[in-house]
């Protein structure tokens, strides 16, 4: 048996229709419902369908200047009126370069996939999201996955609380 | 203080178990290696793009917004030249990029380096080149690749 999309909606943020289509394409072969798989071109359609429809995965494109793809990852994780900062958020970019990938990071991304990228790539993103999603850290700065990947002991002070009293996403 | 906070797996409660089924990953694929998709006019525009960041910058002799005006251009022709059929694309825009991704700033001898990119990629385009193997254009990713190391190695 394998997953069951059939309620599952997904947001994909791009730069063109023919990127969007190709998206929807290949989402759609991995068995998620044509129906349940929505687009955007800009930070503020995205933004806005979010809000409307609370997507359970996002995948952005990093979008034209200013770096609108991410703006809306902040926007979706800071904003006090997103209807849920946890999503999960894949970040798709045509460039894998260091920089890129931590400034996506530090913008709260979950995933990044660089642009072209193969149905493998994709599906074991999705698969992470899933399974092994991390833990949030929520500050005033930040609010995103733990950005201490690596399972290695932190040495320095411990400056987070443990306490879970940030309200669960509604629902 | 920052605090960790573990939401509800929502996600997980919707899918379910049992993970992507490998035939369908692999139908996946072949629906991005068989997509009928023309690069040719998304690929023009994002040239008409590069050429309008270059003419702006001209005019403003403004340099601040033309280093993430180009790379945003170059970024997408990069990605979408392989997914749409033109590998060629993407391995002349790859050498450009790199060079990008590797400054912080544009000066004169990039915007030269970009506008002999822009000349390049056209001819790609116009003559319908479209494999990276295809002779003429491992001549032009070649002399853009050795104009980039120049431009490189006197920096460095």
């Amino acid at each position: 048996m394998a997953y069951d999309f059939s309620k599952v909606n997904v947001l994909v943020v791009e730069s063109t229709p023919a990127m969007f289509q190709l998206f929807q394409t290949v989402l759609n072969m991995l068995s998620i419902p044509e129906k349940n798989i929505h687009s955007a071109y800009s930070m503020g359609e995205g933004y806005r369908k979010f809000c409307k429809m609370e997507h359970d995965i996002i995948i952005t494109d990093w979008l034209e200047n200013p770096d609108t793809g991410i703006q809306l990852i902040k926007k979706i994780r800071m904003n006090k009126e997103s209807p849920n900062r946890f999503v999960p958020i894949i970040m798709t970019a045509g460039s894998g370069h260091l920089n890129r990938v931590l400034r996506s990071r530090d913008a709260g991304v979950s995933e990044y996939l660089v642009k072209p990228f193969a149905a493998e790539a994709l599906a074991t993103r999705i698969t992470r999201v899933i399974e092994n999603p991390r833990p949030y850290v929520v500050d005033a700065s930040y609010i995103g996955p733990d950005r201490r990947v690596r399972d290695e002991p932190y040495e320095g002070e411990d400056r987070r609380s443990p306490d879970q009293d940030i309200p669960a996403p509604k629902k | 203080m920052s605090k960790l906070v573990t939401p509800k797996n929502r996600l997980k409660e919707k899918v379910g178990d049992g993970g992507f089924n490998q035939e369908d990953i692999q139908k996946a694929q072949q629906s991005i290696e068989e997509n009928d998709i023309d690069f040719v006019p998304i690929a023009t525009n994002y040239l008409r793009l590069v050429r309008e960041a270059l003419d702006r910058h001209t005019k403003s002799q403004n340099k601040s917004d033309l280093y993430s005006d180009l790379l945003d251009q170059l970024t997408q022709l990069r990605a979408q030249g392989s997914l749409f059929h033109y590998p060629s694309i993407t391995d002349l825009t790859d050498t450009v990029v790199d060079l990008l991704d590797s400054l912080n700033s544009i000066d004169d001898t990039i915007i030269e380096i970009i506008v002999a990119y822009e000349k390049s990629a056209n001819i790609l385009l116009s003559s319908e080149i479209k494999q990276a193997d295809n002779p003429v254009c491992l001549a032009l990713v070649k002399e853009l690749q050795a104009v980039c190391n120049r431009y490189k190695a006197k920096k460095s």
